[in-house]
């Protein structure tokens, strides 16, 4: 099973000059919790969550249209691609105790979006499941990764504003 | 298995006159996502998370500080006892969608949280018995009913 048959195309997805009303407009009527944002040639530079958003928001007692995309991401981006396994894009999870990845193509260009959930929807279960493609085991591992390690310690006062676009 | 094998005990909490700045802090100092509602008693009033913050400082454009958790915490809390079957826990997160249950003793005061993260540590964690107390395919099959929803396609927005 690759991630192509999984993922989801054409995902919502927003701009680092997004404000943060707009960005909560777009998880709100899309139902999601993960935004990958992109530049004009919609390669994608990062991902912005419904958690970045809270603790911006709450830590910096601002307003959301008053703060962009742009100064609450930061460099990291974990991504899979579309000819990926779909076993390969779940290790990428379990290693970085995400639920979620953009799905990036030639020079970085937004394809879709693979969702944990999306996957498990699909696991297989009971005696077939391994054969299948599929299993539920398969699906337990990869969430005993994101649960199973303790996180480093962090202070309010370490929160990141990394760059900031123009 | 029982619920208070698995859950965590003494977790964080907030109380309804709590405003959305100092329920962030704690989210963020505690590396928690989601906070039980507690009065007085520590009896639990409502749930909040992250999300609901996130969605309402965003669509309402108001600080942090100007707005209390009892505007925004859900007032209908699925919970469970420490005495309880994980089972019926993990059907009890199945019926209510939720990925979380606060754990309430016989004389109604908060003792814990049980997350469903956590109850994936605890599958099949008795290796060599021909019955796991948990099998992963419970598992797999309690988050199929949390998260059932349709596949669909969306509009990109920029």
């Amino acid at each position: 099973m690759k991630v192509r048959d999984v993922m989801m195309k054409s995902p919502a997805a927003c701009s680092p000059w997004t404000n943060l009303a707009a960005a909560t407009e777009l998880m709100w009527v899309h139902n999601c919790g993960m935004l990958p944002v992109v530049d004009e040639n919609e390669k994608c530079l990062g991902v912005i969550t419904d958690r970045d958003i809270c603790i911006a928001l709450g830590t910096r007692d601002r307003r959301a249209s008053e703060i962009t995309v742009g100064e609450v991401i930061n460099g990291k981006l974990f991504y899979c691609a579309a000819e990926d396994e779909i076993r390969s894009a779940l290790e990428i999870m379990r290693r970085n105790r995400v639920r979620r990845l953009p799905v990036l193509g030639k020079n970085g260009v937004l394809e879709g979006i693979l969702s944990m959930d999306d996957v498990v929807l699909l696991a297989q279960i009971g005696p077939d499941g391994a054969s299948a493609g599929l299993s539920g085991e398969d699906m337990v591992k990869t969430y005993q990764g994101i649960a199973g390690h303790p996180l480093p310690q962090k202070r309010g006062n370490e929160v990141q504003t990394t760059k900031v676009w123009r | 298995m029982k619920v208070r094998d698995i859950m965590v005990k003494g977790p964080k909490i907030c109380h309804p006159d709590t405003n959305l700045a100092v329920a962030t802090e704690t989210m963020w100092a505690h590396d928690c996502g989601a906070l039980p509602v507690v009065n007085d008693e520590y009896e639990v009033v409502g749930f909040i998370t992250d999300r609901d913050i996130c969605i309402t400082l965003g669509t309402r454009n108001q600080l942090a500080s100007e707005v209390l958790v009892r505007d925004v915490m859900s007032k209908k809390v699925y919970a469970c006892a420490p005495d309880d079957d994980i089972h019926r826990a993990l059907e009890t997160m199945e019926k209510g969608k939720v990925r979380r249950l606060p754990v309430i003793n016989p004389v109604g005061k908060l003792v814990g949280l049980l997350s469903f993260g956590d109850v994936t540590l605890h599958a099949e964690k008795k290796a060599g018995q021909k019955t796991p107390d948990l099998s992963s395919d419970e598992v797999v099959e309690t988050f199929q009913g949390i998260r059932v929803r349709q596949l669909t396609e969306t509009v990109p927005q920029l």
